[in-house]
């Protein structure tokens, strides 16, 4: 199944659908709905006319590659928790150690100085607060 | 007085030494704020607010205007190097710096981009110098109805942008589009696609989702390929080599001076004059080009081009606000806040009442290009030795500063979501074999036609003929037609040549009787 144009097709149906609701036109000009409207027209047209042509088939993830989106999508999470510097270092370290195989040492030093250049980056020179750990 | 007798007046406000330091120092943070990816030289700029109360009026503009153009040198940087790009207005510069880079010719696409931009500085501000004021009338000939039409051209130019196939490319616009229009309508206060989340009533901010497009995907796509995670750029080259060579010079003198030429004009009006000025240019670029197909894959007239573009019209989008007194974009409207709060209103009469600053400005501008350029070209060696890191260790710094940059916007998690929900999105279309650069440049120009299409219809009192009777609005609209037409029509002919032909030898092979 050629996955990509089918689901854009869908988000710009989707949309259509959404934009009728905001109204297409009103009081003699454009109403909010009609720029999604014609952008989502726009989406089902050109995807439709790419699922004639696309060739199916299934996408493949590496085991690699899971590994990688996983700690990026729990990354946002733990910065809720751990604080961002303290979760952008564990992230580094569970990177370059779990994933990429490097030294601890190795991982540890370079997450290090890298969140250290950033906290004095930004939250001591350019004074962004920078989310703190819950239990502090 | 003539331009020259300004000219030295201005030297004069400039080359003292106080002034230089203050020069120097906004050359220093603007690039600084351009590699940075996510803070931008706007809330740079707010953040020093506080600090202009301190300095003499002359110095602060000084100060603020070398953040800005310094921003736009910088932001090429990040773009080339890892295809982040630190300001919106260097997205274009990823498509080709940054196959430059993967070809081993980083230094030369930076330096291309240093010395376009030099000259694009040079250019603009002689050219500000010599026509500012009178150009200065040409931004007003420009209402919602002739940018909309402009940024329709704009829309329409953007499907040849990226090497994917034109339907994916449509798609791809389609889904920018689309995806620039979430938040609450700016003309009946609706919300759209919002879905009670407060954070999306403002949409998504450009840089959050250029962040999430080009350089979070490209972590991941770093993340399939195990080899390419641990390659690294093993040589050290000379700064000689590091240079561009002499036929990349040659290649990029014309675009960097037609793009100086259409940065300028395209800086003059309000709202994203850089951003669009990039864009033109490197479409211009590949219209003109012998070579169109090179382009995406590192063209060099690709990077010249739109890197003196952006870096022109970002000066020259100090003309409204001298002259006139309207601010071309955000930077330039908190520079006026900065006037305004030293008792400066700008306007008509800046230039007879307050000559020392304007000229003072225009005179730092020509100080600054030179410091920059002085600045950043010792550098272009530091800049590449970032490529001799391991792309496996590069990839969690690189996430590391984009969400930090993405946090620090808005101080909001928000943005980090936003822009690793970006990321994974920029991946599966990359991996469909959809280009990202048509969705990023339709979602931001987008937003801009959607605003000033519907201000345009409601000057026009609802009829949409009004697009047709501004003569400028009219001539966007035709030459957006014809970019449309002709190659159907080319293609049309193509196919009636070949049929013809293929009819040709049969009939010639039949007996005659």
């Amino acid at each position: 199944m050629p996955f990509g144009p089918l689901i854009l097709s869908a988000v710009g149906l989707g949309a259509i659908a959404m934009s009728w609701t905001y109204g297409l036109w009103s009081f003699g000009s454009p109403g909010a709905g009609l720029m999604p409207a014609a952008a989502g027209a726009l989406l089902v047209c050109a995807s439709a006319a790419e699922i004639r042509l696309a060739v199916p088939r299934w996408p493949t993830f590496s085991r690699r590659l899971l590994a990688h989106a996983g700690a990026l999508i729990l990354l946002p999470f733990a910065s809720l928790g751990l604080g961002m510097l303290a979760a952008l270092a564990a992230y580094v370290v569970a990177v370059l150690y779990v994933i990429e195989g490097r030294r601890l040492l190795s991982a540890a030093g370079i997450a290090g100085l890298a969140t250290g250049g950033c906290w004095l980056l930004f939250e001591k020179l350019l004074s962004v607060p920078l989310p703190k750990p819950l239990f502090v | 007085m003539d331009i020259f007798a300004n000219l030295a007046l201005g030297f004069g406000v400039v080359m003292t030494p106080g002034n230089l330091l203050v020069a120097l120092v906004g050359c220093i943070v603007g690039t600084a704020v351009g590699v940075l990816p996510g803070l931008g030289p706007t809330a740079t700029i707010s953040l020093l607010l506080p600090i202009s109360v301190y300095l003499d009026r002359t110095s602060s503009i000084i100060l603020m205007s070398g953040i800005y153009y310094g921003a736009m040198y910088g932001g090429s940087i990040t773009s080339i190097l890892i295809k982040i790009p630190g300001e919106a207005a260097s997205v274009v510069t990823c498509l080709d710096g940054y196959q430059m880079a993967r070809r081993g010719r980083a230094g030369a696409a930076l330096g291309i981009s240093a010395f376009a931009s030099f000259f694009a500085g040079i250019v603009a501000t002689l050219g500000i110098a010599w026509l500012g004021p009178q150009m200065a009338s040409i931004a007003l000939l420009f209402g919602p109805v002739e940018k909309a039409s402009l940024l329709l051209l704009g829309l329409v130019l953007i499907l040849g942008v990226g090497d994917g196939s034109k339907t994916k490319a449509v798609a791809m616009v389609g889904f920018g589009l689309l995806c620039g229009t979430i938040g609450v309508d700016l003309v009946s206060g609706e919300e759209r696609f919002v879905f009670d989340i407060p954070h999306l009533r403002d949409g998504f901010g450009i840089a959050v989702v250029a962040m999430g497009l080009f350089g979070i995907s490209e972590v991941l796509l770093l993340a399939e390929d195990k080899d390419a995670a641990n390659e690294q750029v093993s040589f050290r080259p000379s700064l000689s080599e590091l240079l561009p060579n002499r036929a990349e010079a040659a290649a990029s003198a014309w675009p960097a001076a037609r793009g100086s030429v259409l940065g300028f004009f395209l800086g003059l009006l309000p709202g994203g004059g850089a951003m669009l000025a990039s864009f033109a240019s490197y479409m211009m670029e590949r219209k003109l080009s012998r070579q169109p197909e090179l382009f995406g894959k590192g063209a060099v007239a690709g990077v010249a081009g739109p890197e003196a573009a952006n870096n022109a019209a970002a000066q020259a989008s100090f003309i409204p606000l001298l002259c006139l007194g309207i601010p071309a974009n955000a930077v330039i409207g908190v520079i006026m806040g900065a006037l305004l709060m030293a008792g400066v209103t700008p306007g008509p009469k800046l230039m007879s009442d307050h000559p020392e600053l304007f000229w003072g400005v225009i005179a730092s501008m020509l100080v600054g290009n030179v410091m920059l350029i002085v600045l950043n070209i010792p550098l272009v060696g530091l800049f590449v030795s970032l490529l001799r890191v391991p792309a496996n260790i590069l990839s969690p710094l690189i996430v590391t500063f984009c969400v930090i940059g993405a946090y620090s916007l808005n101080n909001a998690m928000f943005d980090v979501f936003a822009m690793i929900g970006f990321g994974i999105l920029g991946y599966g279309l990359r991996k469909a074999g959809y280009d990202v650069a048509p969705f990023l440049l339709a979602f931001v120009i987008g937003s801009m036609f959607e605003q000033n299409l519907r201000q345009g219809l409601i000057v026009g009192f609802g009829d949409p003929l009004v697009f047709i009777r501004s003569p400028i609005s009219a001539g966007f609209l035709a030459f957006a037609a014809a970019i449309l037409a002709v190659p159907l029509i080319a293609a049309r002919i193509g196919r009636a040549r070949r049929a013809r032909s293929s009819e040709q030898p049969s009939t010639h092979g039949q007996p005659t009787s």
